[in-house]
């Protein structure tokens, strides 16, 4: 494989919000703050500190680009590049009327990727006032499917509709 | 203007703010802005997008309160317009057309008018051919001006230039025409006085004045020349004739250069963006006669510059001379030697103000020009005193009368026939013999006479009919004792 595609690959896998891209890169940090020590004399030591997804994928990114686990050059080279996919990666604002469960996270990531290209993270939050659906906003394009405006536009067109329905009640 | 959520459901693009240099916010996103484009923040604040770069855009904003990284911005898909029409007259306001002054609270006219526009074409102009009097006699006889004309007023700080300016203002809106004037970064005391002075001699009421201070935010202070051609431009629309002082253009290039180095634009002469010779000349080129709906209409556009130490070369000064039709120079020595104005009639230039005259104010301003020229070479002989022959005592002697001719107060604005009248008494030497404190006296009673004595008013008009010079001499001589005479009982 490809050591850039392995790399983007496997950071793609497994970043899918900015939370998880900002704790894969701390996590990256703390193995490249600690590799040239000498009590480190393997990088399984260092992978052991870490929460296990993280010291997976890590694994899987040095495994998949042959990397030795004794050659820290070549350790810290290949982490300095998944690094630096991370900070190319896009964010795509998504605001929900919900915390989401993990399955819907991933719902969602995968849909935007399938529909909007790879590359791209979710920054989560939630807004209750928008009662339903979603907002999101990537590169600058703003598009409002919540069930707040949808029910707004829909009092304004139908608003005689409405109104008679009330006063005849 | 809708409210940001509003604009945000509408366009469906969103930027948010990146970094703050003070005028100037950087906001990513907003794939399709515009230049010039209004947006609005969240917050509140609006601005204007300056620059588009590949991944960030530049917005000049229009406020000083406080604006964060991580705002959010939507774009308008509207450019910047001001409100203009006939309730702006007599207020102050500021570079957005909001009221600045006292007075009761300015409503809104319906009629809005966008702020930066390409000037008018060709076929929409006409030769510039009605003179503008300015009420000033040096300018209106030896360096006059048309209506329609762009006319640079430069000289150092304190020479005079802005009591020109009032003075040119009193006359014209005396005689109906609009003015507009544009403060642009001056001190919020110094427009205080000038609203004060004009509602004091009651003129407040058919002149706009746009002001911005110091202490605006930069943006507003680079719009204020802009806000004010607009409303000119809508005067001229309704067939008026308006006159702009833009006070003055040297501190808006300074603005500029600011919101410029801000936006990262590479410096070019003292610093200044590379096109601020194209800034300003559109600007100068909005101005001008015009054939409009309502018939011949013009916009004359005196240009402020400010020079630093009687520095005519410099960077500003030189492109303003070359997009204008001439300029004033105020000179700082003439104003230490006590002439009032201190206009230096040999370095001021008017290149179409000389087409607008008629015959006999042409012979006249060829008559004082070619005397200034002369009584300029003669002041080298003045230190050979007694020694002097009676042709060249002669010749000092007159050029001294007109130089004290030529000085007047403040709030003093000479109608241009009484102006021809009195030089050509003057000329005449009427006054022959007498010390220059005496005529000085006797031509204040005059120009009391002239504005209270109707005689005195018919005979004035009756001279200026006539069409040539020498003839007007020869009936000065025969009237112009008995004018002096009818005047006398006209104090100082």
């Amino acid at each position: 494989m490809n050591d850039k595609n392995s790399i983007h690959n496997e950071t793609q896998a497994y970043t899918r919000t900015v939370q998880e891209a900002e704790n894969f890169s701390s996590c990256i940090d703390i193995i490249l703050s600690n590799i040239f020590e000498l009590k480190n004399k393997n990088i399984d030591q260092i992978l052991s500190q870490l929460p296990d997804s993280s010291a997976h994928t890590i694994k899987k990114i040095l495994t998949d680009n042959k990397v030795d686990s004794a050659d820290h050059t070549a350790i810290e080279n290949v982490l300095l590049k998944a690094k630096e996919e991370i900070k190319n990666l896009k964010i795509a604002k998504i605001t929900l009327a919900i915390d989401p469960s993990e399955d819907t996270i991933s719902l969602i990531s995968d849909w935007i990727n399938k529909n909007l290209g790879d590359g791209i993270i979710l920054d989560l939050s939630k807004d209750e006032s928008i009662l339903g659906g979603v907002i999101i906003s990537i590169d600058g394009v703003y598009k409002d499917q919540s069930l707040k405006k949808n029910l707004e536009e829909l009092f304004i067109k139908r608003k005689s509709e409405i109104l008679s329905s009330f006063l005849h009640k | 203007m809708k409210n940001f959520t509003a604009y945000l459901n509408e366009i469906e693009e969103i930027g948010y703010v990146e970094q703050v240099a003070d005028a100037i916010i950087y906001v990513s996103g907003l794939p399709h802005a515009k230049p010039e484009e209004i947006v609005i923040f969240e917050t509140g604040e609006f601005g204007q997008v300056f620059t588009i770069d590949s991944d960030v855009i530049e917005i000049l904003v229009f406020s000083k309160s406080s604006i964060k990284p991580g705002i959010r911005v939507v774009r308008t898909n509207e450019i910047l317009k001001v409100p203009v029409g006939f309730e702006l007259l007599g207020r102050v306001i500021d570079s957005l057309g909001n009221s600045i002054d006292n007075a009761k609270p300015l409503k809104t006219p319906k009629t809005i008018s966008p702020v930066n526009i390409r000037p008018s074409g060709i076929t929409t102009r006409k030769a510039i051919t009605k003179p503008l009097e300015t009420g000033v006699l040096i300018v209106d006889l030896a360096i006059p001006l048309g209506h329609g004309q762009r006319e640079l007023i430069v000289g150092d700080r304190k020479t005079g230039k802005t009591s020109f300016l009032t003075k040119t203002i009193l006359n014209q809106t005396n005689r109906g025409n609009i003015c507009i004037y544009a403060a642009i970064g001056k001190k919020k005391l110094d427009v205080k006085k000038i609203e004060e002075y004009f509602a004091k001699h009651k003129v407040l009421d058919k002149m706009v004045i746009v002001a911005s201070g110091s202490e605006d935010a930069t943006g507003l202070t680079y719009l204020t020349p802009y806000t004010a051609m607009a409303i000119s431009e809508y005067f001229r629309d309704q067939g008026k004739d308006v006159l702009l002082v833009l006070d003055d253009l040297s501190a808006h290039a300074k603005f500029y250069r600011e919101v410029s180095l801000l936006g990262r634009r590479f410096p070019g002469r003292n610093s200044y963006p590379s096109d601020i010779f194209y800034t300003h000349a559109k600007l100068m080129e909005r101005a001008g006669n015009f054939i409009t709906e309502k018939g011949e209409a013009s916009i004359t556009c005196l240009a402020v510059a400010e020079t630093a130490q009687g520095d005519l070369s410099g960077y500003i000064e030189t492109n303003l001379m070359s997009m204008t039709d001439g300029h004033l120079y105020f000179d700082k020595d003439l104003f230490y030697l006590g002439r009032r104005p201190a206009i230096n009639p040999f370095l001021s230039v008017t290149r179409v103000g000389r087409q607008t005259q008629t015959n006999l104010r042409r012979e006249i301003n060829r008559e004082i020009i070619s005397f200034l020229n002369l009584y300029e070479k003669m002041q080298s002989y003045i230190h050979f005193g007694a020694e002097l022959n009676e042709n060249i005592k002669s010749t000092l002697s007159t050029g001294a009368k007109i130089i004290q001719f030529f000085s007047q107060y403040t709030d003093e604005v000479i109608p241009i026939n009484l102006q021809i009248v009195l030089f050509a008494m003057l000329w005449a030497d009427l006054w022959s013999g007498k010390e220059l404190i005496v005529i000085r006296e006797d031509m204040q009673k005059i120009i009391k006479a002239y504005r209270s004595e109707p005689i005195i008013q018919e005979k004035v008009e009756e001279i200026v009919k006539i069409d040539a010079f020498n003839k007007i001499l020869g009936a000065i001589r025969i009237q112009g004792p008995e004018i002096i005479q009818v005047s006398q009982k006209y104090g100082k």
